[in-house]
């Protein structure tokens, strides 16, 4: 028991999430981030809320360093090395273009250069057998080349050997002997990422290879942060799989942290889900620039290994599956040359921001035309820290307006529907991608933004329900400090439902457990409860996309695997309509997953503020045009009252719209709940 | 905008189209048996008014931008809007109605709301293994298209939902990988369905008056768009020629000739002057020639026109019956597709340039190096058949380079990965690099092409077939505005124990040194494949030096063409 915190570095705020166990209270701050020292925020975050430093027994911070670190290319020299033959992969990549008529688009530039590539004379087969041995004399050679380039760059060792992931032996002999002799940090490939497809794979370990040096002075520093302030706990971070780990494990693996500052939206609003009582959510994490769109199955946030950082260029490691739209409050709306209006994705950020922050901002934006509509109160945003001035929002759409050859609020009202359809239509692809039915889903309405839309995005796509938890602007923080220790492992196999044994099957996933336990107990900093999950991905021979079928833990039977077939096989039908009885059943990669206790959070129950006042104002809704709105203070609301729509419930950090066939519903667990009418 | 739809409502509905057509596109990509299917994406799926215009599209491959607007429009047309039921599906392979070639497969399934026929929903998609004389069915050296594969007339698969399974028997029995046939045409027609339901739900949301006055709507509000698009283009006749160096079966370069008059807002695309129909299948169909069209001019105006039947009708195309640019039956057009494709589209790009010279490319690789391959697998005993291609360079830009290792224009597909295609297949792969100094010299460089070398494993014997282009000196990619040509594509094979690689010619006599079916290779027999690159645009020796010492540094250029062609002395 103590104070457990969580930490979320964002572009613009670092947010602070605390609760005391003992006392079940919380604590909330926000601070300015500051891109070029992160660790100063942090530092900042922990100073303003207060805390007792001794009593504090977890930091989870959620980064966005390694990202930032790939996008403005800061890393470190990286030699990749590689089997012979094949040291041009990463710059051939997977030869696809990302639009079909656009001569300006550049494919990714690798982070490697050309003569860093280095052939290392070895071969295995696709069953793992070596073909050509690895030799001394060939590491002797390596090793020349590796020194020559140690000229004071930053330097860092990536290893990808074709087949690796079905015997690491060359691998594991090229780091033990570069490591002794050099003293520079060596990525395998078949550790970062052991997955088949060469490219995908050996990129993903020059990520990690670039980011190692950084995320080395990044920890030490966090580690000093919080000895200055105090703290005897080590510092964890948040990994892209949701998971936490101690920050001193999780820098080995810097790959892993690259989705760390987003992971946290999408752990924060499944907790929500579960806590409003409901597993299958769409998570809408809308901010100032862009909208991430996160789905939640079974209570938890559905993940994958396909991240790209733009397209062609994956870190092919476990993430939360995240999809991001480019519409966010400081979304641009624009007419193209064929005279629609557009909204985004170019963003004017938050700064210059939109027209109404007075700060020079020309372009008109989603914010301005919220603010238009009367769905934003000028003297209350983000608690009344910013006075937007409506006046110069006014301006910036009449001059959109003009263009149009409309008026001002038809082009606000426009654009705000424009953007939700864009989010719907995301939404609907995401879902399509899973096979599921986005009607049965609720949505839960993150990010300063998210309240304000989610209501009229949930009408587009059929959904009834939108939940809101308290502070949406602080859900990240909050899924760092909800997150649990979690390991993700998978291995790639090649077997079939004709070829494939039970023992074989069993032994493939002991290896793989054994490895993934003692990882999370250095990851949670000893012998910690947790939970094992199995699955295998399947799918019919000859087929590119695989199905995810849990398996019971334990020794399997022969007989066990027809169930796990048949259970392949029901899904497949649910998905797509049909089944194809007969067709060999391929078995692509064994995942395991293990993941630490559920943690009991108290509620974060808001409330106790002055009884609502008998404030309204004139709010813009579709069929309606602009009708006298009650305006409620969040913290105003009691518990388990209801009230129908139209109202504007506003706090801290977001505007709630509930438009008028919906009601509010206040729940008992610091969720507010949005539910359409029926008929 | 004219008209009574807000321009909102228009373009949430336009929205709505490509949606449902996307999602036909990703149910397919996810449930596809072939790789060319799933991995290369090698598939369209299109949304039609009842009266055979398409009003919204998703192409994942831009080969069937033409053949997917003809199909479903001439199908119709032929059998006839009142001979569709609730539930039928009909499937179509035949190059000379409407398709791209002959392993592409249409299905059409009718979209019923309230009991009457709203449209059509439809995809086209490239079966890896259609029969024919060549396994990959791309024959090379076809005269006639019996020998291109099982060519089938539109024919109604599933009937009121119930497959007919006699068609089915029919078909999987004149194809090599039935099994992958079975599971493609089911992911083809099982995406019809989701796309079905979608759109009866937009119905059921919007009203059907609503949804087919703003189809009306989108498509004259392309139609302004594209012209107005085409009236920024300056006023006149603009000419390009271009070679293929044989056509597969007679050993002789096929030249295409086109003209673009730019007159007003509308264009017109003249292929005249192209030489008449070959012996070999080279031969583009009427829908490859009017794909390649339509692409570069997709390529020079704004792309996020919405692509409907409205953005067609600015532009008219010339393409005489019974050349190479307009195949007829029975003449051969398996190549066309792939090879002829991206050469007509870059003519057009070309005979541009001096109007729009910031907006255009030089010439790209412009062969997939299509490489088929099959036989039995000595560890399974299973018959196998791939197809196999490769990425070339890109043309050079005014304003920058061009990419390195890029597919074709007319396609998008992704390569196979190594480890990947030696789980599949008894070949090794000894090598996978760019080639340096294949890039087209110029101010802007092109990209370069890549080297594949392949070794049968042990105890094998492979069936290999090959379509390529731009192996024969002076027919490689086109620089422009001075700038230089791209390294040539290669196809060549060094039987074991030899020393050197020779042509498949020389090794084993056939006509074309790039186009021949059916070499049984065995243990030990390598074989090199070499991806063209791009042309360059623009002076070599005007090229800013950090440009050149970055290439030399990466190893791109040579430090002696570095030195011969861009006049680059080392510091």
């Amino acid at each position: 028991m103590g104070i457990r915190v969580g930490i979320d570095t964002g572009g613009t705020f670092t947010d602070l999430v605390a609760v005391d166990e003992e006392a079940g209270r919380w604590h909330v701050a926000k601070v300015p981030s500051n891109p070029k020292d992160p660790v100063s925020a942090v530092a900042a975050a922990l100073e303003a809320a207060g805390l007792d430093p001794e009593r504090i027994s977890i930091v989870v911070v959620g980064t966005t360093i390694g990202i930032n670190a790939v996008l403005t290319r800061t890393g470190a020299r990286v030699l990749y090395l590689t089997t012979k033959g094949f040291e041009d992969v990463p710059f051939i990549q997977r030869i696809s273009r990302k639009y079909h008529y656009d001569f300006r688009w550049r494919k990714p530039t690798p982070l490697v250069h050309r003569p860093d590539c280095i052939g290392v004379d070895e071969r295995l087969d696709e069953e793992g057998r070596e073909l050509v041995p690895l030799a001394t004399r060939e590491l002797e050679r390596v090793l020349e080349s590796v020194e020559s380039r140690a000229d004071g760059d930053r330097l860092a060792i990536a290893v990808c050997f074709l087949f690796s992931y079905l015997d690491p032996e060359h691998e594991l002999a090229t780091r033990t002997f570069l490591e002794e002799r050099t003293g520079l940090p060596v990525s395998l490939s078949h550790e970062v990422a052991p997955i088949w497809r060469e490219y995908e794979r050996g990129t993903t370990a020059i990520v990690d290879a670039y980011l190692k040096p950084l995320l080395d002075e990044y920890v030490s520093g966090l580690g000093d942060a919080l000895v200055s302030q105090g703290i005897s706990s080590r510092p964890s971070l948040l990994k892209s799989n949701g998971g936490h780990a101690l920050a001193a494990e999780a820098r080995e693996r810097p790959a892993h942290l690259l989705l760390s500052g987003i992971a946290g939206g999408a752990i924060g609003g499944a907790h929500f889900a579960r806590l409003a009582g409901t597993e299958k959510g769409i998570v809408v994490d809308m901010g100032g620039t862009s909208c991430d769109v996160c789905l939640i199955v079974g209570g938890e946030p559905l993940y994958s290994s396909d991240f790209e950082i733009e397209y062609g260029f994956p870190v092919s490691v476990p993430s939360v599956s995240t999809k991001t739209i480019g519409a966010g409050g400081g979304s641009i709306g624009w007419v193209d040359s064929g005279g629609f209006l557009q909204v985004g994705p170019g963003s004017a950020g938050a700064d210059p921001g939109p027209a109404c922050y007075g700060r020079g901002g020309e372009e008109t934006t989603l914010t301005d035309a919220n603010l238009a509509l009367g769905r934003l109160n000028p003297d209350f945003f983000l608690g009344g820290r910013l006075a937007l001035d409506a006046s110069l929002s006014r301006a910036a759409l009449g001059r959109l307006a003009a263009k149009l050859g409309r008026d001002a609020v038809d082009v606000a009202a426009s654009m705000v529907r424009v953007a939700n359809e864009n989010m719907a239509n995301a939404i609907r692809i995401v879902t399509v991608e899973q096979g599921i039915d986005p009607r049965e889903f609720a949505i839960v309405a993150m990010g300063g933004a998210g309240p304000t839309h989610a209501a009229e995005i949930a009408a587009a796509i059929g959904i009834g329900r939108v939940i809101v938890p308290a502070n949406p602007g602080l859900a990240s923080a909050f899924g760092a400090l909800a997150a649990q220790v979690r390991v993700d492992a998978v291995k790639s196999v090649y077997l079939t439902d004709v070829r494939a044994t039970a023992a074989e099957v069993s032994r493939l996933f002991t290896e793989l457990e054994s490895r993934s336990v003692a990882d999370f107990e250095a990851q949670a900093g000893g012998v910690a409860s947790h939970e094992v999950r199995r699955s295998i991905a399947m799918r019919y021979q000859g087929q590119n996309y695989e199905t995810e079928v849990t398996v019971p833990g334990g020794e399997l039977a022969d007989d066990d695997l027809p169930g796990v077939y048949e259970q392949f096989a029901r899904l497949y039908e649910s998905f797509y309509g049909y089944r194809l009885d007969g067709i060999p059943i391929e078995l692509v990669r064994l995942q395991v997953v293990v993941v630490g206790e559920d943690r009991r959070l108290p509620e974060l129950v808001q409330g106790g503020g002055p009884a609502a006042r008998d404030e309204s104002r004139e709010v813009w809704f579709p069929e309606h045009g602009f009708v006298a709105t009650p305006v409620v203070r969040r913290d105003s609301l009691e518990l388990g009252s209801v009230r129908g729509g139209p109202a504007i419930v506003e706090e801290m950090d977001s505007t709630i719209v509930v438009p008028p066939a919906w009601r509010l519903e206040s729940g008992r667990r610091g969720v507010l709940e949005l539910v359409r009418e029926e008929g | 905008m004219g008209g009574g739809i807000d321009p909102v409502t228009l373009a949430i509905v336009n929205n709505a189209f490509v949606n449902i057509c996307r999602e036909m596109g990703i149910t397919m990509m996810r449930t596809a048996f072939s790789p060319i299917f799933n991995e290369g994406l090698d598939f369209s799926c299109v949304l039609f008014d009842r009266h055979g215009n398409m009003i919204g599209q998703a192409e994942f491959c831009p080969a069937q931008i033409a053949a997917s607007l003809f199909i479903v429009r001439w199908t119709v047309e032929e059998l006839g809007v009142d001979s569709f039921e609730e539930g039928d599906v009909v499937l179509h392979n035949d190059p000379y109605r409407g398709g791209a070639h002959i392993p592409e497969h249409s299905v059409i399934r009718p979209v019923f709301f309230d009991g009457e026929l709203f449209g059509f929903v439809a995809n086209v998609g490239h079966l890896a293994e259609i029969g024919g004389k060549a396994v990959g069915s791309f024959a090379a050296d076809a005269t006639e298209v019996f020998q291109e594969g099982l060519r089938i007339p539109p024919v109604k698969i599933v009937s009121r939902d119930r497959p007919n399974m006699d068609l089915w028997r029919l078909i999987m029995a004149n194809h090599r990988t039935p099994r992958n046939t079975w599971g493609d045409l089911n992911a083809q027609i099982g995406s019809l369905r989701v796309a079905e339901r979608s759109v009866q739900l937009l119905l059921e949301r919007y009203g059907r008056d609503l949804v087919e006055e703003a189809a009306e709507e989108l498509m004259d509000y392309s139609e302004r768009w594209m012209r107005t698009e085409i009236r920024a283009i300056p006023d006149g006749r603009y000419a390009f020629t271009a070679r293929m160096e044989d056509d597969g079966v007679v050993e002789r370069p096929v030249t295409f000739h086109v003209e673009v008059t730019v007159d007003g807002d509308r264009l017109i695309v003249d292929w005249t002057g192209t030489d008449p129909q070959v012996r070999g299948p080279i031969n583009a169909t009427y829908g490859v020639t009017a794909g390649a069209t339509y692409n570069a001019i997709f390529h020079l105006t704004d792309q996020s026109i919405p692509k409907n039947s409205g953005v067609y009708r600015p532009i008219s195309i010339i393409a005489p019956p019974g050349s190479a640019v307009n195949v007829v039956y029975p003449g051969p057009s398996v190549g066309g597709n792939t090879e002829t494709h991206p050469k007509l589209a870059d003519m057009v790009i070309a005979a541009l340039a001096q109007a729009l010279p910031g907006r255009v490319a030089a010439a790209e690789g412009g062969t997939a190096c299509n490489f088929l391959f099959g036989g039995f697998h000595p560890r399974t005993g299973d018959y196998y058949a791939n197809y196999h291609l490769e990425g070339g360079g890109w043309g050079a830009k005014d304003y920058d380079d061009g990419n390195d290792a890029i597919i074709v224009k007319n396609g998008n597909c992704r390569n196979t990965p190594v480890e990947i295609f030696e789980t599949r297949y008894p070949l090794r792969t000894i090598e996978y690099s760019l080639i340096p100094d294949s890039g087209g010299p110029g101010r802007m460089r092109g990209g370069l092409g890549t080297r594949r070398i392949l070794r049968v494993e042990p105890s094998t014997e492979v069936t290999v077939n090959a379509l390529f282009d731009r192996t024969k000196p002076g027919f490689g990619a086109w620089g422009l505005a001075g700038g230089g040509t791209g390294g040539r594509a290669a196809i060549m094979v060094r039987r074991k124990g030899d020393a050197e690689f020779r042509t498949f010619s020389e090794a084993f006599g056939t006509v074309s040194p790039s186009k021949f079916t059916n070499i049984l290779l065995e243990e030990g027999d390598e074989v090199l494949i070499d991806s063209p690159g791009g042309g360059g645009y623009g002076d070599p020796r005007a090229r800013d030096r950090e440009r050149v010492a970055r290439d030399v540094y990466e190893g791109f250029v040579s430090p002696e063409r570095a030195r011969d062609l861009y006049g680059w002395e080392c510091p």
